[in-house]
């Protein structure tokens, strides 16, 4: 038999000796009583001799075994189904097996967790009975969990063979949605009485693979189930986590033109974020990040694994005592040559414990020029600048060096990067913004629904759309329009608020705000101290979607940004993922309304706002293990660019998104039906899960007895698994595993013990002869 | 309670009056004026002879045997039916009292204070015991029987004794008796077990003339002992009235808690709940207390149980007055 509680045991039943002791002590301390008639006394105990022998015996006995019950109770049996309870009930047992990012670590002799995992649930397999009816269940708690054999079968041996073929994944532990999909099939189970449920979670219980913080209530249906799992991991593990790459520009345009452009090797500065767990920060420790442009993380044509070749970025993290995240830049040469559009930048970091998250990818994209369109009447060319209309500041401003043209002179113009042209309202069909990054509509109010809808697709598609307030109506009733379509919430004044002496301009506070402005944090506050605002719509209802980029010192905001998005859509603004985004300029960009398009910020401004908001609109094709991912139109299946041989995920036509969750990290091909790539989509490990801190027992347990119910949680003991126990009493899992759980072999024991006190209590007041008369006498 | 001690031997210098409490004198000089009016100035009148002779008082006539003396034949009877018929007289003796004191080890267990029970003011006795026991009732009850006897001018003899006669006083009238049986009864000791058969054979021995034997014992022993010993008393044709002493706390063993019982004879300890073994106990003791007094009747002695808790008074009254019966029915029925 085993028990949670071996040292209280041990100690219980020490204290079996107590009455023994306490019979032996009052033996010693009583004064002897000098007594005349000794005959009759001698007399009378030789003819109850026996009986009162007998009767102290078992007086003694009952007093030792009830504190041996009490002792047992309290240490907490695992008592199988063969033990206390006597039955020959089968078993279901439910494997879940912690597969993911964090079963990964290795210990010190190289075995990884999941492996470590896999034998305990070998052993336990192997200790079921299928003549009895037992039968197994096996669930992958690697997120999203997956049932690799459910319902249970009574082929244990199969299970085992499935067992085997569990590979770990890049994903995090997902424990709640292994128990609802545990509840479904239970559910449908209803009616199967006579067998006992057993759910065995094999995890190392550290931060990152089951966080005990989470909750996991709710799960009704779930009370009767009895949940065996491996004691916390309290092993220390070092690990550092590449938790972000970030290119600070999203994508690269050259600077060169024709053949220069060709050629040129463009440099792409890249932010990344490192995370060491608290259990391994320790001092003197350093990081060494490499960042390389090549899908694999090896640098192309790198022979001798220098990192001083070029084109290869490095960095070395220092950390300092207690330092659990840290940040560096890294610039890498992309070479432009290869005529890829879209590069894949690659960061690793140096092997440590756990080798699932030291390598983290971002995709660049390398491209010629921003396509930017506006969508504004043409007219005659001004003849100064006061009669310079928001469409002409802003070309001017997006192409200041296209000189030697007045800007109404040409319908497109290149420079900076930046291939401008302009269209009529009435000319923006899809067709033309399909080939654009970024739409400027400087006359909204003379759109119609289906221009807006239009637009709103364009962005929802992955496009900028930057709204000018028009200067010439009087009340403005487009905001309505741009709502519904859009699906924003911001709430615009119908009527321009003057003021006559101008109102400053400031730079947004905090973080949140300077997103699309972040290249210029540092010169910001500068540039905006001499933009004064006459006359500006008010907008309010700015939520946790939208964010300020430029504010008036009244609080009022200038330009803000916000996600795109419907009714029908799940995610809704701003979500995960979300693509598209709308910039609106609450201000005309006229002279009678603001000076801003005379200001030095108005070139940086609207540069910022279209290269870094196209970037921002074109989402990420990036998405975390366990997820997913949507993958680019036309895709039909997912192939990884590395070889793994065969491995082919299907995409869904209708939702875009792949058959089955994306569980390996890397970049994926997206092909379409004849075989061609059509994008990449890049799976990053979720290092979420990779968080190696451990936790207490008693935490663990809380959240395990969310899941089973409280007192119903037993710890695995090591010898539970050993197999060379046999069947019998000694067998640990044979009991624990299968069996009741510590309160329900201990509850039969309280019990027990409470009768026997009251026995004991009864049979000592006979034994005592305390009630009988006081008879005799003279 | 008066727990229990070894006692020490009792001193010479013990005086009368500790073992006569004041109601006890007072009570004893009642007995003593109506032992007068039952036979009033004659004292040896006052007790029935066994012998039935040719003395003083006509007992009946028998017809005449040869053999017989002629000096006692009823003429007077023979002139009126022509029959020959001898007299009877009843032969009146002085009584001879021998008292019989149990001092083995048993006796010396009490459990009533020595000052409640002394009325004397004294916290504890002589030999610093501070509890009444069965020996200082038994020594009391000799001591107040002889002083009766010795008012009325009888004899009174002591024998002392546990395994065997450890004094004994010879029988006697005179003044100084009585101081003698006290001080023999104050310098025995009590802490060696009891043989009361060869006890009884010493005193027989020692006796020639009939007599009343008073047996002031707990009679903790054999009561097939007992019946031998009294059948030989009653062999030797000597009355006897047996006084058995016993301590309320004897015949209740109302003991709580489990202690280790030590014998007053020598018997080894024993451990045991008297909770648990009481029932048997009383069962026992009283079984063999109402042996000995059905034995005691059998042989047609006397029989009186007595509490060491209770005064001598009662058991005395009711004693004398008993005694004073029989004398009666003998004399007169």
């Amino acid at each position: 038999m085993t028990f949670l509680h071996p040292m209280l045991l041990a100690a219980g039943l020490a204290a079996v000796s107590i009455p023994i002791l306490i019979h032996l002590l009052m033996r010693r301390r009583r004064k002897p009583v000098q007594w005349g008639a000794m005959r009759f006394l001698v007399e009378a105990y030789k003819k109850h001799k026996r009986r009162l022998t007998l009767e102290q015996w078992l007086l003694l006995a009952m007093r030792c075994l009830l504190i041996a019950l009490v002792a047992i109770a309290l240490a907490r049996p695992l008592v199988g189904s063969a033990g206390v309870f006597g039955g020959t009930a089968p078993v279901n047992m439910y494997v879940l097996l912690d597969n993911s990012i964090a079963s990964q670590l290795e210990n010190e002799q190289g075995t990884t967790a999941l492996a470590t995992h896999k034998e305990s649930a070998a052993a336990l397999l192997e200790q079921l009975d299928s003549t009895r009816g037992d039968r197994a269940a096996l669930l992958t708690l690697g997120g999203p969990p997956e049932a690799v054999v459910l319902p249970p079968s009574a082929d244990i041996a199969a299970v085992g063979e499935a067992l085997g073929r569990v590979q770990s994944c890049d994903s995090r532990m997902d424990l709640r949605a292994a128990a609802e999909r545990l509840r479904n099939h239970l559910s449908r189970q209803e009616g199967a009485s006579g067998q006992q449920n057993v759910v065995v979670v094999l995890s190392d219980f550290r931060a990152g693979s089951g966080d005990a913080s989470e909750s996991l209530a709710g799960l009704g249906g779930l009370e009767d189930l009895r949940v065996l799992a491996p004691r916390p991991s309290t092993a220390i593990a070092g690990n550092v986590s590449i938790v972000d790459v970030q290119p600070i520009r999203t994508f690269l345009v050259s600077q060169g033109t024709g053949s220069e452009q060709a050629s040129a090797t463009r440099q792409a500065q890249v932010r990344v974020t490192l995370r060491r767990s608290a259990s391994a920060s320790g001092a003197g420790a350093m990081s060494r990040v490499v960042v390389d442009a090549s899908e694999d993380g090896r640098p192309r044509g790198r022979t001798d694994g220098s990192v001083q070749e070029a084109g290869l970025g490095t960095a070395t993290v220092p950390w300092d005592p207690g330092q659990t995240e840290a940040r560096t830049v890294v610039t890498v040469e992309i070479d432009g040559r290869s005529g890829e559009r879209e590069r894949v930048l690659t960061a690793r970091i140096d092997a440590d414990d756990l080798p699932g998250d030291n390598v983290r990818r971002e995709s660049i994209e390398v491209r010629d020029a921003i396509r930017v369109v506006i969508v504004a009447p043409r007219r005659l060319s001004p003849t100064g600048v006061r009669q310079f209309n928001s469409a002409d500041w802003i070309r001017v401003a997006l192409t200041p060096s296209a000189s030697g043209s007045s800007p109404a002179e040409s319908l497109s113009t290149r420079a900076d990067g930046i291939e401008l042209r302009q269209v009529e309202p009435e000319l923006m069909d899809a067709q033309r913004l399909a080939g654009v990054d970024c739409a400027i509509i400087t006359r909204p109010d003379q759109l119609e629904d289906a221009d807006w809808d239009r637009l709103a697709d364009f962005a929802r598609s992955g496009g900028l759309v930057m709204l000018v307030t028009p200067e010439e109506p009087s009340v403005h009733v487009w905001p309505d329009a741009m709502n519904r379509a859009m699906g924003l919430s911001w709430q615009v004044g119908r009527e321009p608020i003057a003021s006559p002496d101008g109102i400053a301009v400031e730079a947004p506070q905090g973080q949140s705000g300077a997103t699309l402005l972040s290249m210029l944090s540092a010169e910001l506050p500068e540039l905006v101290s001499s933009v004064q605002v006459m006359r500006s719509l008010e907008v309010s209802g700015v939520d946790n979607s939208s964010e300020v980029v430029l504010a008036m010192s009244d609080g009022r905001p200038l330009i803000l940004s916000g996600v795109p998005s419907d009714a029908e859509s799940d995610g809704g603004p701003g979500s995960e993922g979300s693509r598209g985004r709308v910039v609106l300029v609450a201000s005309a960009l006229s002279l009678d309304w603001t000076d801003l398009s005379a200001r030095p910020l108005m070139v940086p401004l609207f540069h910022e706002l279209v290269r870094q908001g196209v970037g921002a609109a074109r989402g990420t094709n990036g998405a975390m293990a366990g997820t997913w991912p949507t993958a680019p139109s036309r895709a039909v299946e997912l192939r990884p660019s590395s070889s793994r041989d065969g491995l082919s995920i299907g995409i869904d036509p209708a939702t875009r998104l792949p058959t089955r969750a994306m569980r390996e990290t890397g970049v994926w091909n997206a092909l379409d039906s004849a075989g061609a790539t059509v994008g990449k989509v890049i799976i990053d490990p979720d290092v979420r899960g990779s968080r190696t801190e451990i936790q207490d027992e008693a935490s663990v347990l809380a959240w395990l007895e969310q899941l089973g119910g409280a007192e119903r949680v037993s710890w695995i003991e090591p010898r539970m698994l050993d197999a060379d126990n046999g069947s019998g009493e000694a067998s640990g899992v044979a009991q624990g595993a299968t069996g009741s759980t510590r309160l329900g072999a201990s509850l039969p024991l309280l019990l027990a013990a409470l009768a026997l006190a009251f026995a004991e209590a009864g049979f000592a007041r006979i034994v005592s002869h305390a009630r009988s008369p006081k008879e005799g006498g003279l | 309670m008066a727990e229990h001690m070894q006692p020490a031997a009792r001193g010479p210098e013990a005086d009368a009056s500790l073992y006569l409490h004041p109601q006890t004198l007072a009570r004893l000089a009642t007995f003593e004026l109506r032992a007068k009016m039952i036979v009033e100035g004659v004292m040896a009148g006052q007790h029935r002879s066994p012998y039935q002779g040719f003395s003083v008082e006509f007992a009946q006539h028998r017809p005449y045997v040869p053999g017989d003396d002629i000096r006692h034949l009823d003429w007077r009877v023979y002139g009126r039916t022509d029959k020959l018929h001898l007299k009877q007289y009843q032969q009146e003796t002085n009584l001879d009292l021998v008292l019989l004191v149990d001092a083995s080890g048993s006796m010396n267990f009490g459990s009533r204070s020595f000052q409640e029970a002394s009325g004397q003011g004294r916290k504890t006795s002589l030999d610093e015991r501070n509890y009444w026991s069965k020996y200082d009732h038994a020594t009391a009850l000799a001591a107040a029987l002889g002083y009766i006897t010795l008012k009325q001018g009888d004899r009174v003899g002591l024998v002392v004794f546990a395994d065997e006669v450890l004094s004994m006083v010879s029988r006697s009238s005179a003044q100084g008796t009585w101081r003698q049986i006290v001080g023999a009864l104050s310098t025995a000791p009590v802490d060696r077990p009891t043989d009361f058969g060869r006890a009884i054979d010493q005193t027989l021995a020692k006796i020639n003339n009939r007599c009343l034997l008073v047996l002031i014992s707990d009679l903790f022993t054999d009561s097939q002992v007992v019946r031998d010993a009294m059948a030989r008393v009653r062999h030797r044709r000597h009355d006897l009235i047996a006084f058995q002493v016993l301590d309320r706390r004897e015949c209740l063993f109302d003991f709580e808690q489990a202690a280790p019982f030590e014998g007053l004879e020598g018997e080894p300890r024993l451990r045991v709940d008297p909770r648990a073994i009481r029932k048997g106990y009383l069962e026992a003791i009283n079984g063999h207390i109402e042996s000995i007094e059905k034995t005691t009747r059998s042989f047609g002695f006397d029989y009186e149980r007595v509490n060491t808790h209770d005064w001598l008074g009662p058991p005395l009254a009711a004693f004398v007055a008993r005694r004073n019966a029989q004398i009666k029915r003998s004399k007169y029925g």
